[in-house]
């Protein structure tokens, strides 16, 4: 019989990936193309930024190392009735406008601690957006751990912490794994909110690629955009090289150190508790009491103008993932043609990796030859850094259902249309509905890669920049707060559709 | 090793299954015990019926609602676990999967830093005793079923801990490894001079392992002694069906020592003075004639299936009840034949006639 089915199939998949790579891929990788033309040289001063960029990588990521693990730890092996609000408040940094948290974080340090733009408060700021990944990908490895591995343990003997070091970390050592490089690169890439506590003296690598590109100096963006691609597809494969150790053989314990290392929980809880509050937790509110005490509500036509823009954007770039990554997902779950599904896969994570601001010198190289429309260019720059997180969710939750409901759908009679409709639909769509507020909250809040591509259209987060350099803080603080408000609410509803 | 006590042991716990969501369910109602040391014990009974967690807050691993937990004279009702000195054998066995099996055996002892010459040969010589001493570099993922659930036992009696907990061991093994690694298992706690405590639902199993069946239902003890006692002089309807095949008969007594089933009136071996007694007689112990006799409780065949060793013989009677008869020799009976069934009134276990039959019988 000769299907039409298969054929419009087919159709399906070749329109899907001539989209991912013409429209996401592709621009997205365009600028190491500059790395054939001309010459690369490294100015002192781009040695410099690069110099800070990595320290604060490195730093973060070891503050995180120590206490991202911890959390999750306490985090998983706590029965607290507060946990589900743990759980949120330590999510709210993810979803938060990136300028929106820059400038919060800016203000608190500031006015209470008068620290002001520099090494230190970069390095603050980026624990807190970095942390919510360290903490999700150890908590979701540790919650796959059986947990009569650690009653063996307990039974043969083994105190908290020795059990904390010889069963449960070699066996989610990948979720710290993961946890560290998508803080690394997250903290090399960053630019929204690095741009309001960075100075002059001291900015990182993305931040400076946006004055050049605004500066007009292409060569020098492009050397800077490049390094940076690099250096995050290098983390990426010293990651997998780390993954890749299974077995760990234990010869030594210390008994008695290690179980006064498990009494020591009372103070081990003071210091997170603390370390939260004061470092995640306050900072990252310190807005919205801010606003309290300089209530501005300023509603000009500008502002309006920028919000309707940004739900724009967010939206028609929310829509326009969503026809391509569910065939994008469905391919990378359910193909036969691993190899290729594997190669569409590893595609999506370089994309997620390739820092913001280099994504958006790159999408505009890209796109400005074509001279297109700067509306049109930041749609396509959006779709480029939320197609991936549209997908990532769907791929899981297809993955997840059981291939033989589907074959049993299709003994009891139904087509293979309807059983995508009445069984697999109905089974992804909190998937969907998750990856949808993921990469919606994320076009939103974009500041990176808006600002290498905007010139004259002003997006939300553009605007809130635009108002700290000009100094008009009160209005950029009341953006900010309604920005806040809006992730807050999305924060709920995310979380309702992760529970149903 | 002193004998294990427990008093009152009762745990609850608040259900979070979505049909009975806040309801308290009891899953080990006031259970008071005592193990003797050197035995082989079995907790049986059917899923759900408080053993596993009666085990578990034998080792620590479960904290008790109520009651207390005696090792000797010691209380040890709120030590830890790691401090009570057990081996614990799980039902998935829970091996590291990122040690090999030279080093999950060996954890016990390095984790509590007894690490010398003399532990590394005991060592040895365990891994000689369950047959794995050339797999000593194996990981978990490499090794069969039955030689992860080797593994385990040797990784529990490595710990040369005197008391052996045991949650459905060979639960996860098909029949026949399941079997063969019974008298392994049987071997192993008897030559280590252990005490063992075995959790299973297999009653053929508790049958041939254990010196002593702790029967349990819905988290209350029924029974417990030798396999023998139990399976000769049940104390309950439960007893008797869920140990061994037994067939049972709602009569009416006639008499001080005789009751009605049908027309037949059966002699009972002792008197009894309730007014509705039931029988139980187990299925090797009916007698099945073909001739038909008014005075005998009578029935159609409706199966006759051969079991290899026996033909099992499934009657129903007029009223309705299913007999279930063993026989070792063949015979001419056919389904459809109609037949008489008999037993000797020394075979008769006598009951009180409970208030909701099934219920008494329903796992």
């Amino acid at each position: 019989m000769f299907s039409y089915k298969k054929y419009f199939l087919h159709l399906i998949y070749f329109a899907t990936f001539l989209f991912f790579i013409t429209v996401i891929f592709l621009p997205a990788v365009y600028v190491l193309s500059f790395a054939f033309g001309g010459k690369l040289t490294v100015s002192s001063e781009l040695f410099g930024v690069l110099k800070i960029s990595f320290l604060v990588a490195f730093i973060v990521t070891s503050v995180n190392l120590f206490f991202g693990i911890a959390f999750a730890w306490v985090f998983v092996n706590t029965k607290s009735k507060y946990k589900a609000w743990m759980d949120n408040l330590i999510d709210l940094p993810l979803i938060v406008p990136t300028a929106a948290l820059g400038l919060s974080v800016f203000l608190f340090w500031g006015e209470f601690w008068h620290i002001g733009r520099g090494l230190v408060l970069i390095i603050l700021l980026h624990i807190i957006f970095t942390i919510p990944y360290m903490v999700r990908s150890v908590v979701a490895s540790i919650e796959q751990i059986n947990k009569t591995y650690n009653e063996a343990g307990t039974t043969l003997g083994a105190s908290s912490f020795s059990l904390f070091r010889t069963i449960d970390l070699p066996l989610f050592k990948d979720g710290v794994v993961v946890g560290a490089v998508l803080t690394f690169t997250r903290s090399l890439s960053e630019t929204g909110a690095t741009m309001m506590v960075a100075s002059a003296a001291t900015m990182t690598a993305p931040v400076f690629i946006v004055n050049l590109k605004h500066s007009g100096d292409i060569p020098e963006a492009a050397i800077a955009s490049i390094i940076l691609i690099l250096s995050a597809l290098f983390v990426l494969v010293f990651a997998k090289f780390l993954t890749r150790k299974k077995h760990f053989n234990f010869e030594v314990a210390y008994p008695k150190l290690e179980r006064s290392l498990s009494d020591l929980h009372k103070i081990r809880n003071l210091i997170l508790g603390s370390f939260l509050a004061i470092i995640i937790i306050i900072p990252t509110f310190y807005i919205i009491f801010y606003n309290f005490l300089n209530f501005n509500p300023v509603f000009n036509a500008q502002i309006l103008e920028s919000f309707v823009i940004s739900f724009g954007i967010a939206f028609s770039v929310t829509l326009i993932g969503l026809i391509f990554a569910i065939p994008m997902a469905y391919f990378i779950a359910r193909s036969k043609n691993i190899k290729l599904a594997n190669l569409f896969e590893s595609m999506h994570d370089i994309v997620l990796l390739v820092p913001t601001s280099a994504l958006g010198f790159s999408l505009a190289m890209f796109w400005g030859r074509l001279h297109f429309n700067e509306l049109l260019i930041l749609i396509f720059a959006h779709l480029s850094f939320t197609f991936p997180l549209l997908v990532k969710p769907v791929v899981a939750a297809i993955k997840n259902v059981d291939f033989k409901i589907e074959e049993s759908a299709l003994c009891l009679g139904a087509n293979s249309s309807k059983v995508l409709t009445s069984i697999l639909f109905p089974l992804i769509l909190p998937a969907i509905i998750a990856g949808s507020i993921m990469a919606f909250m994320r076009s939103l809040s974009e500041t990176g890669a808006t600002l290498a591509v905007s010139n004259d259209v002003k997006t939300i987060s553009v605007l809130i920049v635009d108002l700290v350099e000009k100094e008009q803080i009160a209005e950029a603080g009341f953006i900010c707060f309604v920005l806040f408000m809006i992730a807050f609410v999305f924060l709920i509803m995310l979380k309702k559709t992760k529970r149903c | 090793m002193p004998n294990i006590k427990l008093k009152k042991l009762t745990k609850k716990f608040i259900s979070i299954n979505e049909a009975t969501k806040g309801e308290i369910i009891v899953a080990v109602n006031d259970v008071s015990l005592e193990i003797k040391k050197y035995s082989y014990n079995t907790l049986l009974g059917p899923s759900g019926c408080g053993k596993t967690t009666l085990l578990r807050m034998i080792s620590g691993l479960e904290e008790p609602t109520s009651g207390k937990v005696f090792f000797g004279r010691k209380d040890i009702t709120n030590m830890p676990t790691q401090e009570r000195n057990i081996g614990f054998v799980f039902q998935s066995y829970s091996l590291f999967p990122h040690m090999d099996v030279w080093h999950n055996v060996s954890y016990g002892p390095m984790i509590r830093n007894n690490f010398s010459q003399k532990t590394k040969n005991y060592i040895h010589e365990v891994l000689k005793m369950v047959r794995l001493d050339d797999r000593a570099n194996a990981y978990p993922n490499e090794l069969s079923g039955g030689m992860q659930q080797r593994v385990a036992v040797a990784r529990a009696i490595a710990t040369k801990s005197p008391l052996m907990l045991l949650d459905e061991p060979l639960g996860a093994l098909d029949a026949r490894i399941g079997t063969a690694l019974r008298y392994d298992l049987m071997k192993l706690i008897k030559e280590y001079k252990l005490t063992a405590i075995h959790v299973t639902h297999n009653q053929e199993e508790a049958m041939t392992i254990s010196d002593n069946i702790i029967m349990m239902k819905r988290g209350k003890v029924v029974q417990s002694g030798s396999p023998k006692e139990i399976y000769d002089k049940p104390n309950s309807i439960f007893a008797a069906y869920f140990l061994g095949r037994c067939n049972f008969f709602r009569c009416e007594m006639v008499d001080k020592n005789h009751v009605r089933f049908q027309d037949a009136v059966i002699e009972l071996p002792k008197n009894n003075s309730k007014k509705k007694v039931v029988l139980g007689v187990r299925s090797e112990k009916i007698h099945i004639d073909s001739a038909v006799r008014k005075e005998n409780i009578k029935g159609t065949i409706e199966f006759v299936n051969f079991l290899g060793d026996k033909w099992q013989y499934i009657i129903r009677l007029f009223d309705g009840t299913e007999v279930n008869a063993l026989k070792r020799t063949p015979s001419d009976l056919r389904s459809g034949d109609k037949v008489s069934i008999n037993f000797f009134s020394d075979n008769i276990f006598i009951f009180d006639e409970p208030k909701d039959f099934e219920k008494e019988k329903a796992v």
